[in-house]
């Protein structure tokens, strides 16, 4: 499972499982009823504890997002467009969030910020005009 | 959840110099604890003494509600115990090494062994003194998991082996760590691949425990405070919990730990140019609190 | 787990095991070739044994923790669960296995090889009385002392040179310093008044416990020590050392010193003079006074020794001491054991050997005491010159008497023995016994006046002769032929002539037990004595002087055997015989015509073989199975132990 974590950050470990396996659900990587990793093959597949695993399924399963059979493991739910709707905005709003500190560490005004916005977003489109694929 | 191991007021010196002084706390079933220090500030002799390699010279030792006597060995086959240095009888070759262990432990899956020796390609009929560091350190591990131990104490076994090791080695103690629910205690002065998996934090410092805390709440309360001032920065603030400070060119770095309102308050109200607060890795955390005040 | 780590132990040594067996091999070829020549013979095991045991005890000992030091497989091993205790004893175990393995191997190599164990057995020190001390077990001994030193050392370093040297140089100061104590111990005689060899027994003792103080210092050590600290290590173990050797070396003097002697047992019968009697044990002299009824120990000796006494004119003259100091002095007393002085010997002179005194006697009157010495002198063969000498009881007067005869005294070649019999006090003059071992013995007269002596009488084999009260007659059971009949005459002394008593034919035992117990009554005109018959039965007998008749009469018979003998006494007032038979566990009165009066059953808590001395009217029953004495009262026949 193509998950990332970092200890960087204030987001504590588990949090950033459970942000993961969303961002995979949204994107549609995990459908529904597929089957996720054993506890312990993702820990140590990304190198943490299990704990740190196993509470991030714990929370996910109360959240709706997984559910678990006994000795067959955990899968995804099946859910529905507005949840994964949800989940996707959730997931964009951090990614600005993320991305406005990192430029606020420059200092910049909130207008400039703006601008920094616009010039990106142009940049995409003429990327897309002129046939560009997603860099 | 009752301690699988706790530690009180324990002391120890080498001719008049004192090592650690009157150290206490305690690891419960299941977690991982890091122990934090510099080198040569007593880890090994923590955990020695918990081995009962060498004697204490003040203080109580418990172990599943027991309290232990320099001379006790029963407590000892619920222990793994993995060193710096190999320790193992050279001559040995891996198999009979393996053999003769387990004859100490009631708990030993030879089976396990075999299979773990497979796993990490090890010839059993090798001489111990044959191997290298890196073998000799998955050796090591497979005679401490084979005998299905409680507890695993692992001081700094990773030390001197180069990155592909030890991550190696972190992930077959992850892999373990799922299968079982043994608590870990493990030591170590190179603290980035401790971070993802720890649950609690001891830093050793001075002969004594400075930082005794969930690694969650640590993390959660340590923060690095940069100021930038566009003339000369001011004096430092009067605040609780600076950890330390220093200044680079006309900016003052703050590293702050516990960190609540009122601290952040006060940075405020310094009405620096730039101000910005960031959370601190697992090593800068030790740093600020073992460095030399 | 204690049999993993005994055999890792033997694993690890396997090298040292090879290796000495190696040297075991050359050895045993070195000796079956030049074993024929004489003085390697005993060279070759000679050297063997003193090079080969102490240094492989020390190889074995100093190697003892070696792989632990070894890339700090210390910390590996007290870091198992398993006591500390166990991994001290698992080493010493296995250790101590293959230094007994080697032990056992030569005392087998000793048993198979022709001539080997001869030549080692015959390794002696200290020739002394034609024993001498074993050099084989010394050795053996003394290994275990260098292990046990090297064991002990071995815990501090991995240096085994060092190990090796520091063994060898502490081993050898231990042993040095005991030896030095031991002979002086011997040359002093110290602990000889204990018992003899007592010195060695205290020697080996200080051995074995000096081994056992580093093994246990270094357990002690072991168990609490920081590895990690080696000063700490070398200051206990160093401290725990001194302790119990010092310990070791008290207690390896003080057992023989204080340990419960063996059982007191009686050295002597019971000799009554006037209503008092006296016997002795190895212990010292009694006397019991029938009137107060009241027993005191008279005189104390050493816990092991057969001291002889001679009773006259209210004093004792006695031999002191026991063991080696036995016969090196002769002391005097008065009979209730005031005045006790020393009278002759008992010095270290400056002369080589030493004085060694023989048998001795008192004049009636208690004035005079005449007594054999020799000068022993250690060369091979021994010499001893036997001396006749006389010293008044006062201490004052010692005086050699005039030489023995040749013919009394023997040639050498032959060692004869001289026994005193008895002081003739109306032709003052000596009654002596002359024992060769070969030739005809002889009872002789010895003038104390003029030195003259004179055989009396000459037999191949002389049992008892007991002189009569009035020191004119002698009472002799002899045997004219070797396994012939035992003839009993009537010497007398003054004419050499003598008169037969009577002649057992086909004596069923010794000279000694088929005529038992010749007395005279104190008018001197009887001897009663007992006569083995056939079928283990003995016959009392009495010969009248005066009708020069012998009473025997058929009828009277007792169970006896040579192991169970009766005995018999007079009454104090001449009138009765009083027979103890210890077969038929009873007393017998006898009236003169040997009818028997009265038979009185001995109490059930008197053990087996016992005698019987009348004193007064009272009997005292000596008791030598159980080594008691009792007292049986004529008139009332109630029994009381006195002793």
């Amino acid at each position: 499972m193509l998950i990332k974590v970092n200890t960087r950050g204030f987001v504590p470990l588990y949090e950033q499982v459970k942000a993961e396996i969303r961002r995979l659900a949204a994107l549609g990587a995990v459908k529904p009823h597929d089957p996720l990793p054993s506890i312990r093959e993702l820990a140590a597949e990304i190198l943490v504890n299990p704990n740190t695993v196993a509470r991030a399924y714990r929370e996910l399963e109360q959240e709706g997002l997984i559910y678990t059979q006994k000795g067959r493991g955990s899968f995804l739910s099946a859910r529905r467009a507005q949840d994964m709707g949800r989940d996707i905005e959730a997931h964009l709003n951090r990614k600005m969030d993320e991305a406005v500190r990192e430029i606020r560490k420059f200092g910049l005004s909130p207008a400039e910020v703006r601008k920094l916005f616009a010039d990106s977003l142009r940049r995409f489109e003429e990327n897309g005009r002129r046939g560009g694929g997603d860099e | 959840m009752s301690d699988l191991l706790k530690v009180e007021k324990l002391s120890k010196g080498f001719g008049g110099r004192a090592v650690l002084r009157e150290i206490g706390f305690s690891v419960e079933p299941g977690r991982v604890y890091g122990l934090l220090g510099r080198n040569g500030e007593g880890k090994t002799t923590l955990i020695r003494t918990i081995m009962g390699v060498i004697p204490r010279d003040a203080g109580v030792i418990t172990f599943k509600g027991r309290a232990l006597t320099f001379g006790d060995a029963d407590y000892k086959k619920e222990i793994g115990y993995i060193p710096e240095d190999a320790f193992f009888y050279g001559a040995m070759s891996v198999g009979g090494l393996l053999e003769f262990n387990g004859r100490f432990f009631p708990k030993w899956d030879a089976r396990k062994a075999a299979d773990d020796l497979k796993r990490f390609a090890l010839d059993p009929a090798a001489k111990v003194r044959t191997l290298s560091r890196g073998q000799q350190l998955k050796l090591a591990f497979v005679a401490a998991l084979a005998a299905r131990p409680e507890l695993l104490l692992l001081d700094d076994p990773t030390s001197g082996l180069d990155v592909p090791t030890r991550q190696d080695f972190l992930r077959d103690v992850i892999r373990e760590l799922a299968a079982g629910g043994t608590a870990v205690l493990f030591s170590t002065h190179l603290v980035h691949e401790l971070e993802r998996i720890v649950d609690h934090l001891f830093i050793l410092h001075g002969g004594r425990i400075v930082l005794d805390e969930a690694y969650e709440k640590v993390k959660g309360l340590a923060r690095r405070a940069v100021l930038g001032f566009d003339t000369e920065p001011p004096e430092s603030p009067a605040l609780d919990g600076v950890l330390s400070q220093r200044r680079i060119g006309k900016d003052l770095e703050l590293i702050i730990y516990p960190w609540n309102e009122a601290v952040e308050r006060t940075l405020r109200a310094m009405n620096a140019a730039r101000l910005e607060i960031e959370p601190l890795s697992l090593e800068d955390i030790f740093t600020s609190f073992v460095r030399e005040a | 787990m204690f049999k993993t780590l005994v055999i890792k132990e033997w694993k690890e040594k396997a090298l040292i095991a090879v290796f000495g067996l190696g040297v075991m091999v050359i050895f045993l070829a070195a000796f079956l070739i030049f074993g024929d020549d004489q003085d390697l013979r005993e060279l070759i095991p000679a050297t063997f044994l003193i090079f080969f045991f102490p240094f492989i005890g020390v190889m074995l000992g100093a190697g003892a923790f070696e792989s632990e030091f070894r890339n700090g497989s210390w910390a590996y091993l007290l870091s198992r669960p398993v006591r500390k205790e166990t991994i001290w004893l698992a080493k010493l175990t296995a250790l101590l296995s293959i230094m007994a393995g080697f032990w056992l191997v030569f005392i087998g190599l000793m048993a198979v090889v022709p001539g080997l164990g001869e030549v080692v057995r015959g390794f002696r020190w200290l020739e002394v009385l034609y024993a001498g001390v074993e050099v084989f077990p010394l050795i053996l001994l003394s290994s275990i002392l260098y292990f046990s030193v090297a064991f002990s050392l071995s815990i501090l370093s991995e240096r085994q040179l060092s190990l090796v040297f520091g063994s060898f140089f502490i081993g050898f100061a231990v042993q040095a310093l005991l030896s030095y104590f031991a002979f002086q111990a011997e040359d002093r005689g110290l602990l000889s008044n204990v018992g003899s060899f007592l010195w060695l027994d205290a020697y080996n003792l200080a051995l074995v416990l000096s081994g056992l103080a580093f093994l246990g210092a270094s357990l002690i050590t072991f168990r609490k020590t920081d590895f990690s600290q080696p000063r700490k290590k070398n200051l206990s173990l160093a401290k725990y050392a001194i302790l119990f050797l010092v310990l070791a070396w008290i207690l390896a003097v003080a057992w023989p010193v204080f340990r419960p002697g063996p059982e007191e047992e009686f050295s002597s019968g019971v000799e009554v003079v006037g209503s008092e009697a006296f016997f002795s044990t190895t212990r010292g002299l009694y006397r019991y006074d029938i009137v107060r009824d009241h027993l005191k120990k008279v005189a104390k000796w050493g816990p092991n020794s057969w001291s002889s006494f001679v009773i006259a004119g209210g004093q004792v003259l006695y031999n002191a001491a026991g063991g080696l100091q036995e016969g090196r002095a002769l002391r005097i007393m008065n009979t209730d054991g005031s005045g006790k002085r020393l009278l002759v010997g008992g010095g270290h002179d400056d002369v080589p050997g030493y004085q060694w005194f023989g048998d001795f006697l008192l004049s009636p009157d208690g004035k005079t005491a005449v007594f054999f010495s020799e000068q022993v002198v250690e060369t091979v063969p021994r010499s001893n010159k036997k001396t006749i000498m006389s010293i008044r009881t006062d201490g004052t007067g010692l005086k050699k008497l005039p030489p023995l005869d040749p013919a009394l005294a023997g040639t050498s070649g032959e060692y004869t023995w001289i026994r005193t019999n008895a002081w003739l006090e109306s032709s003052n003059s000596l009654l002596l016994m002359r024992r060769p071992q070969r030739t005809l013995m002889s009872l002789w007269t010895y003038n104390l006046a003029t030195g003259a002596q004179a055989s009396l009488f000459e037999t191949p084999r002389l049992g008892q002769c007991i002189v009569s009260p009035g020191h004119d007659k002698v009472f002799i059971v002899y045997q004219p032929e070797v396994r012939g009949p035992i003839d009993v005459t009537l010497l007398d002394i003054a004419s050499a002539e003598y008169a037969p008593v009577i002649k057992v034919e086909n004596p069923d035992g010794s000279i000694w037990f088929s005529v038992r117990r010749p007395v005279w009554n104190r008018k001197g005109d009887k001897v009663a004595f007992l006569v083995q018959q056939d079928g283990g039965v003995f016959s009392p007998a009495v010969y009248l002087l005066k009708e020069r008749r012998l009473v025997m009469p058929n009828d009277v018979r007792f169970k006896g055997t040579q192991e169970l003998s009766p005995s018999l006494e007079w009454t104090s007032g001449d009138a009765k015989l009083v027979l103890a038979i210890p077969q038929e566990r009873s007393l017998k009165i006898l009236d003169l015509s040997l009818a028997v009066e009265r038979s009185v059953p001995v109490p059930a808590s008197i053990g087996g073989f016992f005698a019987a001395w009348p004193v007064d009217d009272a009997v005292l029953v000596q008791d030598f199975d159980k080594e008691s004495v009792w007292r049986l009262d004529l008139k009332t026949e109630k029994w009381k132990r006195i002793w």
